[in-house]
């Protein structure tokens, strides 16, 4: 048995916007309450463990499925569910048998580390992901001592958690209200629209803001707030292992996730893309060296290359077992 | 932050602000019924994104749309940076801010309320003054 920590800080290549709610039209960044070194309070942005967990789960599935070559094919329900969110307990059938159990873990060994349920059978994970904690004045105490000093290497200034954060907006156009557009409508809804700006105008005209309001175009200004692109996160995984193979399994977890970590929403509109800067217990592939970017778990690649061997040696048996689970 | 007792010369002093903003944004044209909303959301939001007074209202009057500070506006600002530098600092400003923005919102809408009722009774007493108002009786 052994225990493996690895220590990652994560630089914001793109804007985060991992949102926790929505006032109005305006939606606010997940934040932690963090007691100040000097005993107040502050608010401060995170991307949460579940986030960071989802995302090792994720990555480890679509690795998965390519070692046992069913990319293409098709799962059941359970199965999808088992696989991209740990599955759940179904009530269906009696729960599956310590042998069944075994062979469960030995056929998924990403599982057995992350733990999941299946079969009715609730597998406890072994791996303990943090959330990742914006490197600011609020969190300093809390970092490990070789974070502050790496940041001091890099010449970098602290600064407060307010000064990550900007507010944006996006507005979602109205087609109707482009006269080019509106020619596209038929006669009746092209009469309809009509009516609606003749009753806004007119409204406005006579300052009656509820019909005005009742008027008004489906244009949609929002707001959303986001740690800003640049920003530094600290993020650490701990695991206990019970064997090569699932050290293999942790790094290709990991591995496979910190390629392309995408985190919060706005993901399709240039928000969420984090890159690994200096990495603790783990090496690191620095940017020119990243040949392996298509195919990281490829044949003569260190990581993975047992988990590979191991998954591709029972796809049959992994198929047969997909088909069937209750998830 | 707030402490028993009523409100503190920072809530005040933060009130006073929110109505000038008010004032300069109702008469910029916003909606009666939407603009206490409006304000609210944008008292939060700018907290949370700035640094100190001087950021947090360039960001509020931005966000609404408004244009240069009148005086009222202009002095009650001066005054805001200045108890925040005399009773806090900007950090605990700010976090009063962001935690406590809906009590600041019902002080704000409470004192408005206030200064209608002192205005319409101030009119009420003008009007009952004028002579032009005694000549049928």
């Amino acid at each position: 048995m052994e225990q493996k920590r690895y220590d990652f800080i994560l630089e914001a290549r793109q804007p985060i916007a991992h949102h926790s709610e929505t006032f109005g039209n305006s939606q606010v960044l997940m934040r932690q309450r963090v007691r100040r070194a000097d005993g107040s309070w502050a608010r401060v942005p995170i991307i949460t463990g579940d986030t960071m967990r989802h995302g090792l789960r994720e990555a480890a599935t679509w690795a998965y499925l390519d070692c046992a070559g069913m990319l293409g094919e098709t799962l059941t329900e359970s199965a999808l569910r088992l696989l991209f969110a740990g599955g759940m307990v179904t009530g269906s059938g009696a729960t599956v048998k310590l042998d069944e159990y075994r062979e469960m873990c030995d056929l998924m060994p990403h599982l057995t580390l992350l733990g999941g349920c299946a079969g009715n059978r609730v597998v406890p994970g072994q791996i303990h992901v943090e959330p990742a904690l914006l490197l600011c004045d609020e969190t300093r105490h809390l970092l490990p001592e070789w974070v502050p000093e790496w940041v001091e290497e890099q010449g970098a200034e602290w600064d407060g958690a307010r000064s990550h954060v900007e507010e944006v907006q996006r507005v979602r156009m109205d087609p109707t209200l482009d006269p080019s557009k509106a020619r596209l409508l038929t006669s009746g809804d092209r009469e309809g629209v009509q009516q609606r700006l003749i009753a806004g105008a007119d409204a406005r005209k006579a300052k009656n803001h509820r019909a005005a309001d009742e008027a008004k175009s489906s244009m949609m200004p929002r707001r959303f707030e986001t740690v800003c692109a640049g920003s530094w996160w600290y993020w650490s995984v701990t695991a206990t292992v019970y064997s090569e193979l699932e050290l293999d399994t942790l790094n290709v977890m990991v591995a496979t996730f910190l390629r392309d970590a995408r985190v919060g929403g706005k993901r399709g509109t240039g928000n969420g893309l984090l890159v690994p800067r200096v990495a603790q217990n783990i090496g690191l592939a620095r940017w020119k060296d990243r040949v392996d970017t298509l195919e990281i778990l490829g044949p003569d690649q260190a990581v993975g290359a047992q988990y590979r061997r191991h998954v591709e040696a029972r796809a049959e048996r992994i198929r047969e077992w997909l088909q069937t689970v209750a998830a | 932050m707030h402490e028993t007792g009523g409100p503190s010369r920072l809530h005040m002093a933060t009130v006073a602000v929110i109505l000038a903003v008010r004032a300069q944004y109702l008469a910029a044209g916003a909606s009666p019924l939407k603009h206490w909303d409006q304000i609210q959301d944008r008292v939060r939001a700018a907290a949370a994104t700035s640094r100190d007074v001087a950021t947090w209202t360039t960001s509020l009057a931005r966000s609404l749309g408004l244009g240069a500070p009148d005086s009222n506006r202009s002095s009650a600002t001066s005054r805001l940076a200045r108890v925040v530098e005399e009773d806090a600092t900007s950090d605990r400003w700010l976090d009063l801010v962001e935690e406590e923005h809906a009590y600041l919102m019902a002080l704000a809408r409470l004192e408005a309320e206030r200064r209608q009722e002192e205005r319409k009774r101030a009119r009420s007493a003008t009007l009952a003054a004028d002579p032009i108002y005694h000549e049928e009786d």
